[in-house]
């Protein structure tokens, strides 16, 4: 049987599948917006693997428990299978998931989920707040660490909407602001944003594991272990945009790994 | 002699103008929102021109609102978008008290008295659901035009519940639906009850006086309009005059009464 998880972002829909046998999980990710056929996309995954004739394949929908009507699939629990995948972190940890819109911080401890903070009214600080921003500046998501480290200045963003935050940023740029600075505070804002959150979960000093795809960018995670002094940042075992649904898979299919050390 | 009075409204998405001759409208301009305020408010004026056919100099007095107002490559009065689009709306019809305008970056209710000044007012400028932007980025998410967003939620059935939150949680929301098989006509009228829905938040500080009017771009479409029928059991003013346009209209109604 192929075991395929989907971990189904605002912005990118992800993809985790293996069979038994198999060490590692291929991976393959489709814009959201593309995506509405979940289904199609698992075939299409699947068959990279190249499925015997009457092979079965199992779609598990890494998340808060939604399954898509019109496709069989079974969920996994996202904060679970973090929990699970963190048990190598020590008695007590945090796993920020920096997603597109949603930014959760699971507590963890001993391999259970204990609880979990999130944005609920407003994704001002997002992954998307960031790309957006960079696409309105005219910078690639592979180029925003780089465009980065030559900022002097940062700015300080004052309009924490995205959709206003955007104009702002054009009209910085129109009046001079290098968008090396402009990116920067930017970037600031989600550190901000989303060390805010990791201390509303108490008490500092513990490892914190960061996945999803703003964990990617270098500056974030400098930023982040700049704002929160004396915790100790672990990367995750692959790609960050891609650990939660490798996680996800991990719980379902023990072959894979996705343990943090 | 005629009197010619200006109004110039740059918005956040499109620029718009009105000039009076002895009070009553002779053109009408709209356009997109150019990269300065300034360009905005000369190519209004330019387009309210005739682009020649009458010379700017013989426009008597100008009004600017909205945002571009504070950058007037001319000598004009400013007035707030709140006095303007309440005063156009009472132009357009005196029996308006209660003006809700959903522009492009903002949403407000105004409270008027029974001479087209602002009594009270309740405004959203900080989170973008709830605006026109928003019903952009859903009808994108929608994978329809936002021109088309209005017509197709006339059709849709009640029961597609989005949140109100976040216009990008909102999004989110739109896909899920869209990947659970719900028809788009459905998606399409929760989307535009999301947002009205967000929008009569601001009447919890602002009661509604009966007399109600919506202005600004998204008064063109006909689901909005409907929505706010349904959440607010009683029927809209509607306009002959383009409600796009109405804040333009009570700024050159300023610009006359300066003369």
């Amino acid at each position: 049987m192929i075991h395929i998880a989907c971990d189904p972002g605002s912005r990118y829909t992800k993809f985790a599948a293996a069979r038994p046998g198999d060490a590692e999980a291929i991976r393959q990710v489709f814009p959201s917006h593309d995506a509405d056929d979940l289904g199609a996309l698992a075939r299409h995954v699947a068959s990279a693997l190249r499925p015997g004739l009457f092979e079965p394949v199992q779609l598990w929908m890494v998340g808060d428990g939604w399954v898509p009507k019109r496709t069989r699939s079974k969920p996994v629990l996202l904060g679970a299978a973090l929990a699970r995948a963190s048990i190598g972190l020590g008695e007590s940890a945090l796993v920020a998931d920096c997603g597109g819109l949603r930014t959760r911080v699971f507590e963890v401890a001993g391999g259970q989920l204990k609880r979990t903070l999130e944005n609920e009214r407003c994704t001002s600080g997002g992954g998307r707040f960031v790309e957006t921003m960079a696409a309105a500046l005219g910078v690639e998501l592979d180029e925003i660490d780089a465009v980065i480290a030559a900022s002097k200045s940062p700015i300080r963003v004052s309009s924490p909407c995205m959709v206003f935050a955007e104009s702002e940023m054009i009209s910085q740029v129109n009046s001079g602001v290098s968008r090396e600075d402009v990116l920067a505070g930017v970037v600031a804002h989600a550190v901000e944003k989303v060390s805010t959150l990791v201390q509303q979960a108490g008490p500092s000093g513990r490892p914190l594991l960061t996945t999803g795809g703003l964990a990617r960018l270098a500056a974030f995670r400098n930023g982040l272990a700049a704002a929160l002094p004396g915790t100790v940042l672990v990367e995750p075992p692959c790609d960050p945009l891609f650990f939660n649904c490798v996680a996800g898979l991990a719980t379902v299919y023990p072959g894979v790994s996705a343990d943090v050390r | 002699m005629t009197t010619l009075a200006m109004g110039i409204d740059i918005g956040s998405l499109t620029a718009k103008g009105v000039l009076l001759a002895n009070g009553a409208p002779t053109a009408k301009f709209l356009c997109r929102s150019l990269p300065s305020a300034t360009e905005s408010v000369r190519s209004v004026a330019s387009g309210l021109c005739g682009h020649g056919r009458i010379e700017f100099e013989q426009v008597h007095a100008v009004c600017l609102t909205g945002y571009g107002r504070f950058q007037a490559p001319f000598p004009a009065i400013e007035k707030s978008e709140i006095s303007c689009h309440g005063l156009g709306a009472a132009q357009c019809e005196s029996s308006v008290r209660t003006v809700i305008d959903i522009g492009g970056q903002d949403s407000k209710v105004i409270a008027l008295d029974d001479r087209g000044l602002v009594q009270e007012f309740a405004m959203n400028n900080k989170c973008a659901a709830g605006t026109g932007r928003a019903l952009e980025v859903l009808a994108h998410a929608l994978g329809v035009p936002v021109e088309e967003l209005g017509p197709l939620a006339l059709r849709g059935k009640a029961g597609c519940r989005l949140s109100n939150r976040c216009s990008l949680f909102m999004e989110n929301d739109v896909l899920q639906a869209r990947r659970d098989g719900i028809e788009k006509s459905a998606i399409a009228r929760g989307i535009i009850d999301a947002v009205v829905e967000r929008v009569l938040t601001l009447t919890a500080k602002l009661p509604i006086r009966s007399g109600i009017c919506l202005t600004g771009g998204v008064a063109k479409n006909p689901g909005v309009v409907a929505a706010l029928e349904r959440h607010l059991d009683q029927p809209m003013i509607r306009f002959e005059f383009d409600p796009q346009l109405v804040g333009a209209l009570g700024a050159a109604h300023f610009a006359a009464r300066s003369l």
